[in-house]
């Protein structure tokens, strides 16, 4: 489960302080999935780094399975970001020296040695429809591919905790489409917890949770 | 095949580095050249060793040891070095040599007299001489003279005398021979053509003679000076000595000992006449060890006895305490006995025959008139007034043998034939005297106590003429004599009668360390070169990471902690450097062969010989790569400090910098850029107040200032712009490129740095160098005001500038046109090796100078510092070598170049010297000259020089005064006069530029790295132009699209770009013409304006030519796509 409470979110501005999020209670189940839209510079992205454990809030408490990221020290943070959280970002973030295959297995750098993990990363790009494309480069993909990459990349450890920013943001209508249904089908396989940032009220509505970012404050859409 | 792939830190390793490899190349290009450098500058070290090891080897052979004997000896000495040695009698000599068909003289050529016993030695075909007037010339020396096979020498060699010169006996007519000798083979280096035995990497000149020859033509059958000795298994200068102990005679030292007419003991004299004190200490002890009463005599020649009127010319005289030791049997005669003489007045004891021709009494006063030899060189006549004692009986005791055997004078069948090194007034001698002659021959006519004549008589070379022993042991004279001349023998050390083992080999592997490491000296100048190679490859490396600043941000994002991040990119950066190291180990051969090659070529001046071959050793290779691989990694180390900076956040987003750590380096940056110009301000307030050296302090104030420039320039590129771009125009476009520098502000820093340090550092260095056509001929400048420095193959005893010492030597007559204008400053020398720059091998045995007093008193040269402790000292630091330290320490004067650079001492310093008598002697460095004539020497006094070198006879080397406007041709008189006695004349201005040319050449080879250096940090940052401008290549694309057209974008790219250049090369100029300005000033000169051009120019085309790349690249590159990728 992943517990948020009383967060607050506040950047230093010349003579005065800008506060992006303002005591935000949020809690989401394991296997439930949320959306959360909000015009641009309203601080969606900022609340999923701060739970991605990427960012610390200025106050409250964020908690994921009982831990508290936040009170881990470097090196265990990174630890629990690998094996717990699962990113997917507008920009997919391919390491272009890397095959596709390679790319998915980049968490798996630091990761325990797990037998089992090349198998699953096959799995996931049979699954994302890439299986052919294991050998191929970053440049050699299209957008949509691209995007279906960084999903199997997230999912590769099977986290308990997905976070995508904005993950059709740069995709055209179809491969849009595509990338969120892998994006549910995924889900429901993996049955983790998955909170998608976006614009499209479209991609928003088809989400169990629906929530809207306004003012600082988190509410239901 | 998935089980088996899996993704390994390694493969991504390897990935990226095969990826980036467009960025990587020059990292590893950087690391390679630095590598490169370094090893090449150890190798230039070592091959400068190696070479100066091989010249070594070359020019000694196979000889190891060398014995040399201030005077000759028996050749069977040679014989007698037991058999695990292998030696070789040989006579070594320096002479002029006078190439016939050319009439081209060259002074101190080294002559070896040979047989085929040096052939074998060396282990070498002999080379035979054809006849007995043949000469094998070396290569070096032919080719300097031309000298060609069958040609006519003439050489002029030192004539070998036992008796001191610089003594009354001592013959100062006769000190060169020549010998006509016929050029029979040319003897290349590789045939022992450039044989010496004194290590100098300059030019040999080494001619070859029949040892017969020379023994003829010196009157030396059968003996030699030097033993070439090999084979030895430890270098042991004391076991060599210990040989020459064993198997020496007392003819080796020039001792003899005969039997006196009496037959009732023997004398102890010398071939010099004068025994020297050693010798007679020795002796001394062994008479009292066995028992034999012993008697000193100093025998010398009064030029006349006078009393009552009358006078006896002509007559010796002996200082003998008669009565005591030896003498105790010679009878006084009469019944007037003796009387005691006055305190004041010293007493005399007169033969009968002396007492009679003077109608003298005891009581009466008896004036001696005698010669004495100035060393100064004149011969001055000194009279002494004595109470006659008594009158002794010409008989006896009292006999010819108490006179020594005086060439010219004791052979001579009468008193008019005498022909001795003195003025002799014939009309002097009487009938009677030659009555006496032929009766008693040199019987001293009369005796005075020896203390009396030994200060009377005295000189440097000894006290006694010979010393009598009675033999009361019972056993007969010869019997006596054997066993005291054991024990004399076994008292004696070679050392202290002039034999002295030199380990030539030994000492000339030392000396080949070289007293200038041109490895240190070569990693200094390339100093910018390795600096801009590894900011190259720090420039890059940092590139590449900023490339991939949106990578690190991922794998952060996915769990990868800094340090494992680090690892991460720390192996690449391992595996770089490796490549780099490995790459650069084999670019190091190519340029410390460069190097070498430049040494043997463009920068010949600074070594002296094109001898210079490439040597090089795994243990330098491995050192330089060790510091290459640890700077390069310190270099990654230090670019990847950074990574742990920024939020996972924002290095998604791109920046590798967060805005808060941009502006505390901005606000640090301020604050250095400040306080450096303020000091800098303060600096030149207190130089140009005189509170601080000018020097020093415009210097430092200029570095500052550079400091400042840069801290400045970096705090305006990382702060926030404070006004916004507007207008429109150039002024508006020049606004925006302006701002363009603002991106990636370390990278602009960093080549602006580079290249305002290299321009700095080139332009700065200009000021040190010397303009080797003005040198000064002002009293208190380099050359002392003296405009010729004369050199001399022979000694010179006679004072140059009396018309008696010039008529002695046949030069300077009076109707010479230089004779009333030309004045010289004598020095005495002991030969040794030259301390100056011109000499790369470090001085084993430095070459020594003894001042004259006069010189000391007349404030020439200036000094740079000194240990001057009263007024006078500080006002005249020349008389310092008055001083001898209460340790016993000696005062000596060096060049200030010589002390630091080659002796590496400083004031206060010691340096030990080997003195005639074999002991140690420590001369004290008390002044330090600046800048002068004297680089090649130690001067000491003439008055400390003749008490611990007392057997260098004469002056060698001069200072020549003549008047500024003398012309050519009395110039040239000059030069030939001395010529002819083998006086070599060098302007002190050639001289003194030589060691300019030197210094000038270190200067231009730090240059010309440095320029190599620049050019490759103007490469680097024309390399980061085209990098930024690529980076900005959607951005540029943006403002096409908006309506820029071309030229205004180029326009805007060229202003950016070249205001870095100008910033970086002008701040290095402008503060290194500040730090230049008091040197500038004082010598006159105008600032280097040629220098500055040529360091600018090369930077400004690199830099425009890079940048114009860009822009073509920028333009040629589609539109839409470049715009897509925004």
């Amino acid at each position: 489960m992943l517990e948020v409470k009383n967060l607050t979110k506040e950047y230093p501005m010349p003579g005065r302080r800008l506060e992006v999020l303002s005591n935000i209670d949020f809690t989401l189940n394991d296997a439930e999935s949320a959306s959360i839209i909000g015009p641009s510079g309203s601080g969606k992205s900022t609340f999923l780094y701060i739970v991605g454990a990427l960012e610390p809030p200025s106050s409250g408490l964020v908690r994921l399975a009982g831990e508290n990221p936040y009170q881990m020290n470097e090196k265990d943070l990174a630890a629990f970001r690998n094996r717990k959280i699962g990113f997917v970002f507008q920009d997919h973030h391919l390491l272009p020296q890397c095959s596709v295959l390679e790319n998915v297995l980049i968490p798996t750098l630091v990761s325990p040695p797990d037998d089992s993990v090349p198998k699953r990363a096959m799995e996931l790009l049979e699954q994302v429809g890439l299986k052919d494309r294991i050998h191929h480069k970053p440049h050699e993909l299209s957008g949509g591919e691209k995007q279906r990459v960084a999903l199997a990349r997230a999912l590769v450890l099977q986290p308990r905790l997905v976070l995508c920013d904005e993950p059709t943001g740069n995709l055209d209508t179809e491969s849009a489409e595509t990338v969120v249904s892998l994006l549910f089908d995924l889900h429901k396989r993996q049955k983790n917890m998955l909170v998608v940032v976006t614009h499209n009220l479209e991609i928003a509505g088809r989400f169990h949770r629906r929530f809207k970012l306004h003012r600082a404050q988190l509410q239901p859409a | 095949m998935i089980e088996v792939y899996t993704m390994k830190p390694v493969r991504l390793i390897f990935r990226s580095l095969l990826y980036y490899w467009r960025t990587n190349l020059p990292v590893v290009a950087g690391i390679a050249i630095a590598v490169a450098v370094m090893t090449g500058a150890l190798m230039v070290g070592r091959s400068v060793r190696g070479s100066l090891r091989d010249l070594l080897f070359e020019r000694i052979g196979r000889t190891e040891t060398v014995v040399t004997a201030e005077r000759f000896f028996s050749q069977s000495l040679a014989d007698q070095i037991p058999e695990v040695f292998s030696s070789c009698p040989i006579i070594y000599l320096q002479g002029t040599l006078l190439h016939e068909e050319s009439r081209v003289r060259m002074h101190r050529v080294n002559v070896y007299g040979i047989d085929d016993r040096f052939w074998k030695f060396q282990g070498m075909p002999a080379q035979p001489f054809t006849d007995d007037r043949a000469a094998l010339v070396g290569s070096t020396l032919a080719r300097q003279m031309d000298i060609k096979t069958g040609n006519g020498l003439l050489l002029q060699v030192e004539t070998q005398q036992s008796i001191p010169r610089e003594w009354l006996y001592g013959r100062r007519d006769d000190i060169g021979k020549t010998v006509r000798l016929s050029c029979s083979q040319i003897l290349a280096p590789e045939q022992l053509g450039d044989f010496a035995l004194r290590p100098h990497q300059g030019n040999v000149y080494s001619l070859f003679v029949p040892i017969g020859r020379l023994q003829k033509d010196l009157n030396q059958e059968s003996k030699a000076n030097t033993i070439l000795l090999s084979g030895m298994q430890e270098t042991a200068t004391a076991s060599v000595n210990d040989i020459l102990k064993k198997n020496l005679s007392p003819g080796d030292l020039g001792l003899r000992l005969k039997q006196t007419p009496s037959g009732k003991g023997f004398l102890l004299e010398s071939d010099r006449i004068l025994i020297e004190d050693p010798v007679a200490k020795a002796a001394l002890e062994a008479a009292g060890e066995a028992g034999l009463p012993a008697s000193p005599i100093y025998t010398y020649m009064a030029n006349a006895i006078r009393a009552n009127g009358r006078s006896i010319p002509y007559s010796a005289i002996a200082a003998a305490d008669i009565g005591n030791g030896a003498l105790t049997d010679i009878v006084m005669k009469g019944t007037t006995g003796t009387v005691q003489s006055d305190s004041d007045i010293p007493p005399i004891y007169l033969t009968d025959w002396a007492a009679g021709d003077l109608k003298a009494s005891p009581g009466d006063t008896v004036a001696v008139e005698y010669y004495i030899w100035l060393e100064a060189g004149n011969l001055v006549t000194r009279s002494e007034s004595f109470r006659l004692s008594g009158v002794v009986a010409t008989a006896g005791d009292v006999n010819a043998a108490l006179a020594p055997e005086i060439p010219g004078v004791t052979e001579a069948g009468s008193m008019s034939d005498w022909d001795p090194p003195f003025p002799l007034d014939l009309k002097r001698i009487r009938e009677k005297d030659e009555s006496y002659w032929d009766r008693y021959r040199a019987t001293p006519k009369a005796f005075v106590p020896l203390s009396v004549g030994q200060r009377l008589w005295q000189n440097r070379f000894g006290k006694r003429t010979s010393i009598l022993f009675l033999n009361n042991t019972g056993s007969d004279v010869k019997t006596a004599q054997a066993t005291f001349s054991r024990s004399l023998l076994s008292r004696l050390r070679p050392e202290s009668a002039g034999l002295k083992a030199h380990p030539v080999k030994e000492s000339g592997m030392t000396a080949s360390h070289g007293s200038t490491d041109f490895a240190e000296y070569f990693v200094y100048f390339s100093f910018f070169l390795i600096v801009s190679a590894i900011l190259l490859a720090f420039l890059f490396f940092k590139l590449t990471i900023e490339q991939r600043v949106r990578e690190i941000g991922l794998l952060k994002v996915v769990g990868i902690d800094s340090g494992p991040l680090r690892r991460l990119f720390f192996r690449e950066g391992l595996v770089l450097s490796l490549v780099g190291c490995i790459l650069g180990l084999f670019l190091s051969l190519g340029y410390g062969w460069l190097m070498v090659y430049g040494l043997r070529t463009w920068w010949v001046d600074a070594v002296g010989t094109d001898r210079m071959t490439l040597h090089f050793s795994p243990l330098d290779m491995a050192f330089g790569t060790a510091i290459g691989l640890c700077v390069s990694l310190a270099t990654v180390f230090w670019t990847l400090r950074g990574l742990k900076r920024n939020t996972p956040r924002a290095l998604l987003s791109g920046v590798l910098e967060s805005v808060k750590v941009q502006s505390r380096r901005a606000r640090t940056m301020g604050i250095v850029a400040i306080a450096s110009t303020a000091t800098a301000l303060l600096l030149l307030a207190a130089a140009t107040l005189g509170m601080v050296s000018q020097l020093i302090g415009f210097f430092v104030a200029g570095f500052l200032s550079l400091v400042a420039v840069l801290c400045a320039a970096a705090y305006y590129l990382r702060r926030s712009p404070a006004r916004t771009i507007s207008g429109t125009g150039w002024p508006a476009l020049i606004q925006l490129g302006a701002r363009n520098a603002r991106h990636r502000p370390g990278r602009s820093v960093l080549c602006a740095a580079l290249i305002a340090s290299a321009t700095f550092i080139i332009v700065s260095t200009e000021a040190f160098r010397r303009a080797p056509d003005e040198i000064s001929l002002e009293p208190d400048s380099g050359t002392g005001g003296y405009r010729f420095i004369a050199e001399s193959t022979l000694p010179v005893v006679h004072d140059l500038n009396s018309t008696e010492g010039r008529e002695a030597l046949g030069i300077l007559r009076s109707q010479d046109p230089a004779a009333g204008t030309v004045r010289f400053v004598s020095f005495r020398e002991r030969p040794g090796d030259d301390t100056s720059c011109l000499n790369l091998y470090t001085p084993q045995e430095p070459r020594i100078l003894g001042a004259p007093d006069s010189f000391l008193r007349s404030v020439r040269f200036s000094f740079k510092s000194s240990l001057a402790s009263t007024p006078e000292e500080e006002e005249n630091p020349w008389l310092l070598l008055d001083k001898v330290f209460s340790d016993g320490a000696i005062a000596a004067i060096a060049d200030a170049n010589t002390i630091q650079y080659i002796l590496h001492l400083s004031l206060g310093g010691d340096i030990p010297v080997q003195a005639d008598d074999g002991s140690t002697v420590r001369l004290r460095l008390a002044a330090a000259l600046n800048d002068s004539t004297f680089q090649g020497g130690i001067l000491i006094s003439e008055k400390n020089f003749l008490r611990v070198f007392p057997d260098r006879e004469g002056y060698r080397y001069f200072l020549v005064d003549t008047p500024r406007d003398v012309d050519a041709s009395t110039v040239q008189s000059l030069k030939e006069n001395l010529g002819y006695w083998g006086i070599r004349l060098e302007s002190s201005g050639d001289l003194l530029a030589s060691y300019h040319r030197v210094e000038n050449t270190y200067l231009s080879t730090f240059q010309s790295l440095g320029t190599l250096g620049l050019i490759l940090g103007t490469f680097g940052l024309a390399t980061v132009l085209l990098r930024n401008v690529l980076e900005r290549r959607s951005e540029l694309a943006l403002l096409r699209a908006a309506g820029y057209r071309r030229h205004i974008l180029s326009g805007i790219i060229l202003f950016e770009n070249i205001l870095l250049l100008l910033w970086g090369a002008g701040s290095g100029i402008v503060c290194a013409l500040i730090s230049i300005a008091p040197v500038l000033h004082s010598r006159g000169e105008t600032p280097p304006f040629l220098m500055v051009a040529m360091v600018l120019i090369p930077v400004l085309i690199a830099g425009t030519a890079a940048s114009l790349v860009a822009v073509i690249a920028v333009f040629r590159s589609p539109l839409l796509p470049a715009l897509r990728s925004e």
